[in-house]
């Protein structure tokens, strides 16, 4: 049983990992929503009612209500910056809250697509520790089973790792574990005759 | 500081007002109509450029392809305008260009230097690509913030979210 959760706990970080880089090859992420503000000296672009984060083929992320902080690097901004050169601020923090949806997308074996599905009222990510975390009813959910946190499930992007604060329960497909040798063992039960 | 400010925004409305200053303007503080007015009160290629009242640096520039004073603006000169074809572009400390705002047509206020819409607008940086389309906006230079009121859809490049190199 152990040992199929380390193999469940390796598929969902394998699909997570997935979606940010997969994010850097693609070319553009697009945001949409009903409203907007942009604080330009700060860099902060806050944006609600119906938003949707899409980059194409690898996530899409749905809420109420989404902060991002961009800000200008100054460094860049004192230079002569080409257009098209991507020379100014890189993403700082991102607060999504809301009827927070993300999808994650990964290629699968035969052309096929893998989804991962988060969820939970709130998802922050920082871009200092480079960790997503997930509160108010967190929940993944991959092909192979759902994970249920009950404060937060907090993966952090650069060790690819996942940790959970407060318990949590994972919910296996029972196909799973169809081939797997934990109901495989022989056993010292009589043989039926 | 205002004050200084205030004086500067009349002093260049005053060039744009004056046919007779129009041909010796061509100075960064204010751009003027080429073009003959069609009607009383509307200036053709309308061009201003605002600058911060204590450094001189170029803060903002407004440019249309027509602009009129705004009926409801009264006073010795209007502060107010509508013009059509706008084009908003913000600069940085180093007067680079940072964000660039168009809207067909728009209300500028060329005192407090904020410019407001109902329509559609488009916004881009070119430093980091980001663009932006939507209807009905208002831009308050003071604050230096841009309130999007309908269908906002921005673009940004994935490289601005990118993670440090995963470990090996």
């Amino acid at each position: 049983m152990i040992r199929s959760l380390h193999v469940l706990r390796w598929v969902l970080l394998t699909l997570l990992v997935a979606g940010p880089v997969r994010a850097q090859l693609q070319d553009r992420i697009q945001l949409t929503a009903t409203n907007a503000v942009l604080e330009f000296q700060e860099g902060v672009y806050h944006l609600w009612d119906h938003v949707r984060v899409e980059s194409s083929g690898v996530l899409t992320l749905t809420c109420d209500d989404l902060r991002a902080v961009l800000p200008q690097d100054k460094a860049a901004a004192a230079a002569t910056v080409a257009p098209g050169a991507g020379g100014s601020g890189r993403l700082q923090s991102l607060v999504a809250t809301g009827h927070v949806q993300i999808q994650f997308f990964q290629a699968g074996a035969g052309g096929t697509t893998n989804v991962v599905h988060a969820s939970g009222d709130k998802a922050e990510y920082g871009a200092a520790d480079e960790v997503l975390i997930l509160t108010g009813n967190p929940r993944i959910e991959t092909g192979s089973g759902t994970m249920v946190g009950t404060e937060a499930l907090i993966y952090d992007l650069k060790s690819r790792s996942m940790r959970n604060r407060g318990p949590y329960r994972i919910e296996l497909r029972s196909d799973v574990l169809r081939n797997s040798v934990l109901f495989n063992r022989g056993t010292n039960a009589p043989k039926s005759r | 500081m205002v004050f200084r400010r205030t004086h500067i925004a009349v002093a260049l409305l005053i060039l744009i007002g004056s046919p007779a200053l129009e041909a010796q303007a061509p100075t960064n503080s204010a751009q003027t109509a080429s073009a003959p007015s069609p009607a009383p009160g509307i200036i053709r290629d309308w061009g201003i450029s605002l600058r911060d009242g204590a450094s001189g640096r170029v803060q903002v520039r407004f440019s249309s392809s027509e602009a009129a004073p705004a009926k409801a603006e009264g006073g010795l000169m209007p502060a107010v305008w509508d013009v059509t074809g706008l084009r908003l572009e913000t600069f940085r400390a180093d007067e680079s260009a940072d964000f660039t705002i168009e809207a067909p047509t728009c209300r500028v206020n060329v005192t407090t230097r904020d410019a407001a819409s109902p329509g559609p607008f488009a916004a881009h940086r070119d430093g980091d690509g980001i663009r932006m389309t939507g209807t009905g906006f208002n831009f308050d230079n003071g604050r230096q913030r841009l309130v999007v009121s309908n269908d906002v859809r921005i673009e940004i490049r994935a490289s601005l979210v990118k993670t440090s190199p995963s470990p090996k």
